[in-house]
């Protein structure tokens, strides 16, 4: 005998949805804010070689 | 540009992932289309564990080498363990909102992740208040164990003790073939995800000891 779902259809898409929802969210926010902190780094580093450059 | 295949890669797999989670899985008969959150909340789960396996490793490679690039490894994988194991408890809890009536319960499984996403913070914290690179290192390596030593804790406590969570799916030989496929097509995708993740945070740890070197060049 096949058991129906107790759980309403309705609630059972939203919790799906929420769900799906926050693991892309928190992987979008981790690699947006790894791209940031390249680009940062990477001008940080263009600076300062372009200093020690000019020091020596 | 191998970084960037494996970036292209993760994504379709994804996609992928999702067709088979969302539509090529047959439905469950008892809680409906809650149970796809399955396929997205086990890998997430077991990413945590991996990550705390590779910081673990990435300590003990530390102690006995003394080379940083050991110290980098394990606070990339850290660094993603705060990530995967806050994914998992957060998929966890909406699943477990309307299959048990509350977001959250006190039984071994979800106190050990809990510890384990804390051990990943304190990692963290315990880093942030010490100056020295090298000191730093060495010292968190006490939580990096610590996190590592959750894991089989974390993975055996649902036989160990009485618990709420369900019991594993994974070779117990009741999964759907489907249902298995579905599943194993997301293990393959998140772990090309965690691969691409966890090689391009390497790749911006190293840049960034390479500015915090430079800096100490231009100081001297």
């Amino acid at each position: 005998m096949i058991q129906q779902s107790t759980i309403p259809q309705s609630t059972a898409f939203d919790s799906l949805v929420a769900a799906y929802v926050v693991v892309f969210a928190g992987i979008f926010i981790f690699i947006w804010l790894m791209m940031s902190r390249q680009r940062r780094l990477e001008k940080k580093l263009q600076t300062l070689r372009d200093d020690l450059r000019g020091k020596s | 540009m191998g970084r960037q295949i494996l970036g292209v890669l993760s994504l379709v797999a994804i996609l992928i992932a999702l067709y088979f989670a969302l539509v090529y899985a047959p439905t469950e008969s008892t809680m409906g289309p809650l149970q796809r959150i399955f396929y997205f909340h086990v890998p997430q789960g077991i990413l945590s564990y991996t990550c705390a396996l590779f910081v673990g490793f990435g300590c003990l490679m530390f102690l006995v080498k003394n080379d940083l690039k050991w110290d980098r490894l394990a606070y990339c994988s850290a660094e993603l363990g705060v990530l995967f194991s806050t994914t998992s408890m957060v998929t966890g809890m909406i699943w477990a909102k309307p299959v048990w009536g509350a977001w959250w319960v006190f039984d071994a499984r979800l106190t050990a992740q809990l510890v384990l996403a804390l051990l990943f913070v304190s990692y963290f914290m315990l880093r942030a208040y010490l100056p020295e690179r090298e000191k730093k290192a060495r010292l968190s390596t006490v939580f990096g164990f610590l996190a590592m030593l959750d894991v089989p804790i974390n993975y055996f406590s649902i036989w160990l003790w009485t618990t709420q969570h369900p019991q594993p799916v994974i070779g117990g030989g009741g999964m759907d073939p489907q249902m298995r496929t579905a599943f194993l097509m997301s293990i393959t995708a998140f772990g090309l995800l965690y691969a691409y993740l966890l090689t391009h945070r390497l790749a911006i740890a190293k840049l960034e000891d390479e500015v915090e070197y430079l800096e100490q060049v231009q100081a001297a």
